[in-house]
């Protein structure tokens, strides 16, 4: 049974895309769509009832099942859950319910390819979640590559041909890091151990030397950096962002950002942890680094999709604070920050989106005073504006709080004044958030505006839910947190 | 008998030259599907011949490749000799004694069997290059011979330079000799223009712009032809070279790794700015030999396995661009990649095939690329530490290669207002390409028995 619930939620969205891009189904816009959301939430309503199968208070990895792939070389298919994984799982999940039903009408062309390579991009990221085998892991990292390419290539605006390349190249760059550590990890952990094998839960790393810890460490974090993404290696992000479809980009910021958060937490801080407490402090300037500078970036943008992409640098710096504070608090809230910033980018893409698609331009300096046109869009884009800069009782505020205050009682070198200088962020979080709201929906109505529509009902029951979520996360944040707080054993830390 | 026990397939191949030759003096009509059959039957028969006859596993591995290559090839001819219909014997002959020769090479054990084997392959392949009988064909043909010539100029001083030190021409005897010398000024001079003059039919460094010239120059058909075969038996020889004699110092394997590594970058670079797409595909082999060498240069049993599967996979991928290509640009005269702007739109399932076996050869998932790059990177980080640092600039350098094959794919999905549309006649070429693409997408998913079989192979040499 746990077998069975572990492979559906990997592989059914691979089979429903090649079901898709089939000859089998009629290629008729409505009906592609009706089967995609259906199963999306089939998908979703699979994930809500694995998270009841779950014991999240047990230490070790939950459902887990396991294959021969190559076992020749001891590599073999293992898949296993741990809180993290099937709490990311189920936002995957929830993310492509939203993303499959915001498609109508900002996808205009070759529903059957768009469907098949959205859920075939599903799959890939369940599957970067859900593995616990190194070279597994990379297939699946690398799998999300060629759909995401042809998304961005397809479905893109603007200069979409280089920024398709772009985003790809950058993050095979990326990739490659993780590939040689992953292969170094693999023939030390034989040459120690005289076992050939992959599997991160059968890999000894204690016998390695430092030098060597220290230097797969780099390699990882470059990998990861990459993705997350960390501030010299981010210049494929607001491009990538911004031209992307509004679905697209929702996924873009939602969840191939945390897969690279997924990645530091699994393998930099799960496997690497001597060599994390060591660059912990550098790891922190990092974050500090991201934030500000990501920032101040968001601040001088003009388009709104560039703004929000910034917007997600910037609450991946949060991420780094949090998680190199290396103390309960900051661990929790850097988690907790994972999962509102995805809740919050995603409110905001549709927003941004919304407008892209029923004014046609993203640009704040032709947008104005939308508000009397969009009353519904303006209400519901409230609480998400909120929660962007990070008002208490929203979801936005207990990530940012809690990494705050981790980073500050933290025990790492110079994290006070790394934290105090980090805080300025909150001043200018505020600017540009604030600044998307009120170029678009204050000031004088223009008369070019004069026949836009407010949302539909569909896209509001979208918003609302999201603000729902915000809501409720903002209210009782212990909903994540309790679980947070069993998954990651601190007292090893420090 | 004996030597019919050891040299069958080779006997029946010779003979089916032979039969080639002689019935084109007499049979004027349908010579094509003539020649074609008895092609297809000699490969058949000589298959089977394989299994009956005594060969060691490591020859027998590369003897079944070349001839599951080259029935590949002989399967997209049909467009090549639509203007040279009646000369189908004469090309079919000479496609033949191709194959022989590979299979000298691979079982050569012996300077002179090399040789003959290295100058009998050189002369096929310049025939093949020059049968487009145009310009530019035979100025490629002309440009290989001349290359070829001075490579094997180099290869004879070496091997005379060898003889000169060890007084033999046999690779165990050398090898013999050789553990007992240590490593001379002599030797060195004899060892480097032997490699030399075997890495110019790799298509390795040194004699590296022929190859992009002569593929250009050539038809499809050849360019799929001398992407397989020669290399097949090449790198069998050079494997056998590097346990015998050159593996047996530091030195050369390390001399040998920076060639390839400097093959690498140097194809990886210079297929940026192409937009032929013939020449892209002859960088893109390039870049693929310098991989297979470097894996080669570590001589390890292990390595050698990975070499196998690599080789086994690249015949699915590789044959499958080619077919494409072969495929749709069959009434078309240019070779440029503007030519495939908007084909998805045309035709998406044969798209889908081409990204599957472009996606392979870049090394991605889902697709037996990507395990073979796996597989094949970590033979090469098992070896010293300067494989390993050699080893991150060559994947470094796969993201140039990344970028040319993603080139090709962005051309699919920009509209396009051309009418170039495939013949609909094709069946029996389409039906490889997708059984390619296929066996490309399995590997991936169980890649189990082919590792186990190259892994006794590669025990057994």
């Amino acid at each position: 049974m746990e077998k069975l619930t572990i492979l559906l939620l990997i592989f059914s969205p691979f089979i429903f895309s090649l079901l898709l891009i089939s000859p089998l189904l009629s290629s008729e816009e409505n009906i592609l769509r009706r089967y995609s959301k259906g199963f999306s939430i089939f998908h979703f309503i699979l994930t809500i009832i694995t998270i009841l199968m779950f014991d999240f208070k047990a230490p070790d990895f939950m459902l887990s099942a396991n294959f021969n792939w190559i076992s020749t070389l001891g590599i073999n298919a293992n898949f296993g859950l741990d809180a993290i994984s099937i709490l990311l799982c189920t936002l995957t999940s929830f993310i492509f319910v939203v993303s499959i039903f915001i498609s109508k009408g900002m996808i205009k062309k070759n529903h059957r390819l768009y469907y098949s390579l959205m859920f075939f991009l599903q799959g890939a990221i369940i599957g970067v979640f859900s593995t616990l085998d190194f070279f597994l892991f990379f297939l699946f990292w690398e799998l999300e590559l060629i759909p995401m390419y042809i998304l961005l290539l397809k479905w893109g605006s603007g200069s979409k041909e280089k920024t398709a390349m772009k985003f790809l190249l950058y993050t095979f760059f990326g990739s490659l890091f993780i590939f040689f550590a992953f292969l170094l990890i693999y023939f030390l952990n034989y040459f120690t151990t005289g076992i050939f094998t992959s599997s991160i839960l059968d890999v000894d790393l204690y016998n390695f030397q430092d030098w060597i810890k220290n230097a797969l460490f780099i390699l990882l974090l470059i990998g990861f950096g990459v993705k997350l993404p960390i501030f010299p290696l981010h210049s494929w992000l607001p491009d990538a962002h911004s031209q992307a479809p509004t679905p697209v980009s929702i996924i873009l910021s939602a969840l191939l950002l945390k897969m690279g958060a997924y990645g530091i937490l699994r393998f930099n801080l799960g496997l690497l942890e001597e060599s994390f407490i060591q660059y912990a402090s550098i790891i922190m300037l990092f974050g500090v680094i991201n934030l500000i500078y990501a920032s101040i970036c968001a601040v001088a943008q003009k388009d709104i999709k560039r703004i929000i992409a910034f917007s997600g640098a910037a609450h991946m710096g949060i991420f780094l604070i949090g998680i190199s504070s290396l103390n309960a608090i900051g661990i929790t809230g850097s988690l907790f920050e994972l999962f509102s910033h995805a809740l919050i980018t995603t409110g905001l893409f549709i927003i941004a989106g919304i407008i892209y698609k029923n004014c046609g331009t993203k640009n704040l300096n032709r947008l104005q005073g939308l508000a009397l046109r969009m009353p519904r869009l303006m209400f519901l884009s409230i609480p998400i504006i909120l929660a962007a800069i990070g008002i208490p009782l929203l979801s936005g505020f207990i990530g940012e709080f809690l990494s705050f205050v981790g980073a500050f009682t933290s025990e790492i070198e110079n994290s006070q004044y790394m934290t105090i200088i980090a805080l300025i962020s909150i001043i200018i979080s505020s600017v540009y958030v604030l600044k998307i709201f009120h170029g678009a929906f204050y000031g004088e109505q223009l008369d070019k505006y004069k026949q836009v529509r407010d949302i539909n009902i569909n896209q509001t029951i979208i918003l609302a839910v999201i603000v729902i979520y915000i809501i409720l996360l903002g209210i009782f944040p212990s909903i994540l947190t309790d679980i947070f707080s069993h998954t990651f054993n601190f007292e090893g830390v420090f | 008998m004996n030597i019919l026990n050891a040299f069958l397939p080779e006997i029946i191949l010779t003979i089916f030259i032979f039969a080639n030759i002689v019935l084109s003096l007499f049979i004027n009509k349908y010579s094509y599907k003539i020649a074609k059959f008895l092609t297809i039957f000699a490969i058949f028969t000589s298959m089977i011949s394989l299994i009956f006859t005594e060969q060691m596993a490591y020859h027998f591995i590369f003897k079944t490749m070349v001839l599951i290559s080259s029935l590949l090839v002989i399967f997209c001819t049909n467009y090549l000799i639509r203007e040279k219909r009646n000369r189908s014997f004469e090309y079919f002959a000479i496609f033949l004694s191709g194959i022989i020769s590979s299979f000298i090479l691979i079982n050569a054990n012996n300077f002179l069997t090399a040789f003959v084997a290295i100058e009998l392959l050189g002369i096929s392949c310049y025939f093949l290059t020059g049968f487009r009988k145009n310009h530019k064909s035979k100025e490629a043909s002309l440009k290989y011979l001349i290359t070829g010539a001075s490579a094997s100029a180099f290869f004879l001083l070496g091997v005379s330079y060898l003889y000169g030190i060890t007084g033999n021409i046999d690779f165990i005897e050398i090898n013999r000799i050789l553990i007992e010398q240590p490593m001379n000024l002599f030797l060195i001079c004899a060892c480097i223009p032997i490699l030399i003059g075997t890495l110019f039919k790799l298509g390795c460094l040194p004699f590296i712009n022929w190859i992009i010239d002569v593929y250009d120059g050539a038809n499809y058909q050849t360019g799929l032809y001398l992407s397989l075969i020669p290399k097949i038996g090449a790198i069998a020889f050079i494997n056998n070279l590097f346990i015998n004699i050159l593996g047996s110092a530091q030195m050369f394997k390390v001399i040998t790794a920076f060639i390839a590594l400097s093959t690498i970058i140097y194809a990886s670079l210079g297929a940026l700015k192409q937009t032929n797409i013939k020449r892209i595909y002859a960088y893109s082999s390039i870049i693929h030999s310098g991989f297979l060498l470097l894996a080669i240069s570590t001589v390890q049993q292990y390595s050698l396995s990975t070499v196998i599967f690599y080789l086994i996979t690249y015949i699915f991928m590789n044959a499958g661009i080619w077919y494409v290509s072969t495929i749709y640009n069959n009434d078309l005269q240019s070779d440029n990649i503007n030519d495939y702007k908007g084909l998805f739109y045309k035709h998406p399932y044969f798209s889908i095939a081409y990204i599957v076996n472009l996606i392979a050869l870049a090394g991605l998932p889902p697709t037996s690329g990507f395990l073979a790059k796996l597989y094949l990177f970590s033979a090469i980080s098992r070896s010293d530490l300067i494989w390993i640092i050699i080893l991150l600039f060559a994947m470094l350098s796969t993201v140039f290669a990344m970028f040319i094959y993603f080139k090709i794919i962005k051309q699919l999905f920009i509209k396009s207002e051309s009418n170039i549309y495939i013949n609909k006649q094709n069946i029996q070429s389409k039906i490889i390409l997708y059984i390619c693409t296929i066996i490309t997408i399995t590997i991936c998913i169980s890649p189990d028995g082919i590792i186990k079989l190259s892994q006794i192979t590669a025990f057994f040499i």
